[in-house]
C-alpha cells in the first residue's frame, strides 16, 4: 500500500494534486515506517544478511588449508566486496528501503570480522582476541553514519563491550581498556541522529538496549575490585540511565530501555544491600584495595550532579521511584559506619516500599504485570528475610503460603476490577 | 556525495586487510630467517579457527635491560637476536632504543619481584601458528614433552620458522623433527 502511494507521488505532483512539499512529507511519513509486507521483509533481510554473514564466518574459521593462499585470500574478500556492492546499490538505488540498508550493513558487518579472522589466519598474523575486536569495531563502525543501520550499531557495541572483556582479562593489573571509551563516544552522534530520525522504532528501542549494556557492562571492565565503593559508582550509574527519558522532554523516543537496564542494576544491589554482611567491614569490604577510587568516585559525583539537575524537571518519585536509589543508597552508607544493622533495615524498608510503590501503580493503572512485579518485590524480601532467621520450617511454608494467597488474590481483585470496568 | 564518502569509507575497510597482508608479504620476502626452538599447546580462537600456541626457548632466562622500569605493566622493548652454534635463535640482549645495527624484534618485558630478586620476563611478538581443524590437538600431542613416540624416544624437537625484518617478525612454519607440520599431518591423514 505504502510502496503503491509512493509510486504514485510524482503522478499527483505533475496534476497538481499535492505540493511538492506535502509529497515530501508522504514520502519521510512512509520511508521508514514498513507496514505489513515491509516488516516482514526487512525482518527477513536482517535475519537473512545476519544468517549468510555468521554462516561466512563459520565456514571461514575452518581454515582451508588444501587451497592455495591466493585462492583463500580471494576467498576472504569476497563477502566483503559483495557486503559493499550491495550497500551501494542499495544507497544508489533504494535510498529509502530499510530492508536492504539493513540486511546489507549485518551481511558486511560480518563479512569484515570473517575477513579480518581468514587474513589473520592465512598470514598467521599475530594478535590477541582483544586487538582483534578493536580492529573489528573500528572497521564496522563508519557502518553506522553510512548507511547508518540499527543492525550494524548493535554488532558494534557487542564487539566494542567484547573488546573491553577481553581486554580486561588479557591485560595486566595497570592497564585498563581505555579505547573503549573512545569508541562508545565514536557511536554517540549516530545513536543521537537516529533517535531525531527513528527515535519512536523498534530498532531505536534495541539501539538504547545495546547503548545502555554496552555502557553498563564496559564500565565495569575498567574497575579491579569488589568493594562498597564499586558498588556506590553501580548505583550511581544505575540511577543517571534511569533518568534518560527525561533528558528528551515532549519527543517520542524509545529509551525506556535504560530505564529498564538501571532499574535491574538497582533492584540487584539493593536486594544485595537488603543483608547485613554487605555493610559489615569484614564481609564485602575485604575485597576493595582502593585501586578503583578515582572512577567511583567520579561516578558517584556525576550522579549525583545528574540527580540534583533532574529535580527541576522532575518531582522525587515522578514516574518511576529509581533514581531516588542513589540518595537512599548514599544514606545508608553514612547510616552504616553508625550501625550496618540500621542501613540493612533502611534498605529492607525502601524494598518494601518500592513493592508498595509498583502493586499500587498496578492497581491504578489496571495493569497486572505492575502489580505483580510489586508484589515479588514484597514477597522476595519478606521470604529472604524469612530464610535468614531460624524460624522452624512449619513457620516458613505458612510464609510461603500467605504469599501465595496474597499474589492470587490480589490477582483475581485486579481481574474482578477490571471485568467491573 | 553521501555514495562518494560511502565509497572512500569502502576503500578504507579494504584497506585494512590488505595492509596486514603487505606487511607480512614484506617480512617473508625480506627478512632474515630464524629457528626458534618452542613447545607448542592447543588453545582455540573462536573466530579464527584453531592454532597451536608456541612458548620459545629463546624467551626462559633472566634478562637485563637499561632504562626498564621496575614495577608497572608491560613495556616495548627491542630484543636483539642471533644464531647459536646450534643454528637456533636467541635473544642476545634487550634494549630501550632501537638497536644501530643487527636482527632485532619488538618485545614485551614485564619485571616482577620474586623474593628479593627482581625478574624480568620476556615476550615475543609471535605466539601462534593456525592450523586445520583438528590438527591443533595432534600437534599438540606430536609435539608435547612426555609423549613416548613409536620408538619410544620421547618427544620430538620443534621450531617456529620465522622471518624477522625492521623489527616485524612473522612465523613461516612449523618444524616437527626437520619436517614441516603440514607434512606429518598428512601422513597421519592417509
Amino acid at each position: 500500500m505504502s510502496r503503491d502511494l509512493l509510486r504514485e507521488l510524482p503522478v499527483l505532483l505533475h496534476e497538481g494534486l499535492i505540493t511538492p512539499e506535502q509529497a515530501e512529507r508522504i514520502k519521510a511519513r512512509y520511508a521508514d515506517a514498513p507496514e505489513g509486507g515491509g516488516r516482514m521483509m526487512l525482518f527477513t533481510a536482517l535475519i537473512g544478511g545476519l544468517l549468510v554473514g555468521l554462516g561466512v564466518i563459520l565456514v571461514v574459521a575452518h581454515n582451508w588449508d588444501d587451497l592455495p593462499r591466493w585462492m583463500r585470500t580471494l576467498l576472504a574478500f569476497l563477502p566483503v566486496l559483495a557486503g559493499i556492492a550491495v550497500i551501494t546499490w542499495a544507497m544508489a538505488r533504494r535510498p529509502d528501503s530499510m530492508a536492504w540498508r539493513e540486511g546489507g550493513a549485518a551481511f558486511l558487518a560480518c563479512a569484515l570480522c570473517a575477513n579480518i579472522a581468514l587474513i589473520s589466519q592465512i598470514y598467521h598474523v599475530d594478535g590477541d582476541m582483544a586487538g582483534y575486536l578493536l580492529t573489528c569495531s573500528l572497521l564496522v563502525l563508519p557502518l553506522l553514519y553510512l548507511p547508518g543501520s540499527f543492525a550494524a550499531a548493535l554488532i558494534f557495541l557487542a564487539l566494542a563491550t567484547g573488546y573491553a572483556g577481553a581486554g580486561f582479562f588479557a591485560f595486566e593489573d595497570a592497564r585498563r581498556p581505555f579505547q573503549v571509551l573512545v569508541l562508545l563516544a565514536a557511536a554517540a552522534p549516530a545513536y543521537l541522529s537516529q533517535a531525531r530520525q527513528r527515535g519512536n522504532s523498534t530498532g531505536f528501542w534495541w539501539f538504547s538496549l545495546f547503548m545502555a549494556l554496552s555502557i553498563g557492562i564496559s564500565i565495569q571492565f575498567f574497575l579491579r575490585d569488589w568493594g562498597l565503593g564499586r558498588v556506590l559508582g553501580m548505583v550511581a550509574m544505575a540511577s543517571m540511565f534511569t533518568l534518560v527519558p527525561w533528558t528528551h522532554p515532549g519527543r517520542e523516543w524509545r529509551t525506556a530501555p535504560w530505564v529498564l537496564v538501571g532499574g535491574a542494576t538497582l533492584l540487584w544491589i539493593l536486594f544485595l544491600a537488603s543483608y547485613r554482611f554487605f555493610w559489615q567491614s569484614q564481609g564485602f569490604l575485604l575485597t576493595d584495595q582502593g585501586r578503583d577510587m578515582g572512577a567511583n568516585w567520579a561516578l558517584v559525583v556525576a550522579g549525583c550532579t545528574v540527580y540534583v539537575l533532574s529535580l527541576r524537571q522532575r518531582g522525587a518519585f515522578e514516574r518511576w521511584p529509581w533514581p531516588e536509589g542513589l540518595p537512599i543508597m548514599l544514606a545508608c552508607y553514612a547510616l552504616s559506619m553508625a550501625s550496618p544493622m540500621l542501613a540493612a533495615v533502611v534498605v529492607n524498608l525502601a524494598l518494601l516500599a518500592l513493592g508498595v510503590y509498583y502493586v499500587r501503580s498496578g492497581i491504578a493503572d489496571g495493569s497486572l504485570r505492575l502489580m505483580n512485579f510489586g508484589l515479588a518485590i514484597t514477597g522476595l524480601v519478606i521470604l529472604l528475610r524469612f530464610m535468614d532467621t531460624n524460624l522452624s520450617y512449619v513457620v516458613r511454608g505458612l510464609v510461603f503460603i500467605a504469599i501465595g494467597a496474597g499474589f492470587l488474590f490480589m490477582n483475581l481483585r485486579l481481574m474482578r476490577q477490571r471485568g467491573r470496568s | 556525495m553521501k555514495l562518494k564518502l560511502w565509497l572512500l569509507v569502502a576503500a578504507a575497510m579494504l584497506a585494512v586487510p590488505i595492509w596486514m597482508m603487505y606487511n607480512h608479504e614484506e617480512v617473508r620476502h625480506a627478512g632474515e630467517v630464524f629457528l626458534f626452538k618452542t613447545a607448542p599447546i592447543d588453545p582455540r580462537d573462536p573466530f579464527r579457527g584453531e592454532y597451536v600456541s608456541l612458548a620459545f626457548e629463546a624467551e626462559r632466562g633472566s634478562w637485563f635491560c637499561e632504562g626498564l622500569p621496575e614495577t608497572g605493566g608491560p613495556t616495548e622493548v627491542y630484543a636483539q637476536l642471533d644464531h647459536d652454534p646450534e643454528g637456533f635463535a636467541v635473544i642476545t640482549g634487550l634494549s630501550m632504543d632501537k638497536p644501530a645495527s643487527g636482527p632485532y624484534v619488538r618485545a614485551k618485558v614485564q619485571g616482577w619481584r620474586s623474593g628479593s630478586d627482581l625478574v624480568y620476563r620476556v615476550e615475543l611478538p609471535f605466539d601462534r601458528y593456525y592450523l586445520q581443524e583438528g590438527q591443533g590437538r595432534r600437534t599438540e600431542e606430536l609435539m608435547m614433552p612426555g609423549r613416548r613416540n613409536e620408538t619410544g624416544t620421547g618427544p620430538k624437537e620443534s621450531w617456529a620458522v620465522v622471518r624477522v625484518h625492521k623489527g616485524r617478525a612473522v612465523v613461516e612454519d612449523l618444524m616437527v623433527d626437520g619436517r614441516p607440520i603440514k607434512e606429518w599431518m598428512g601422513e597421519e591423514d592417509e
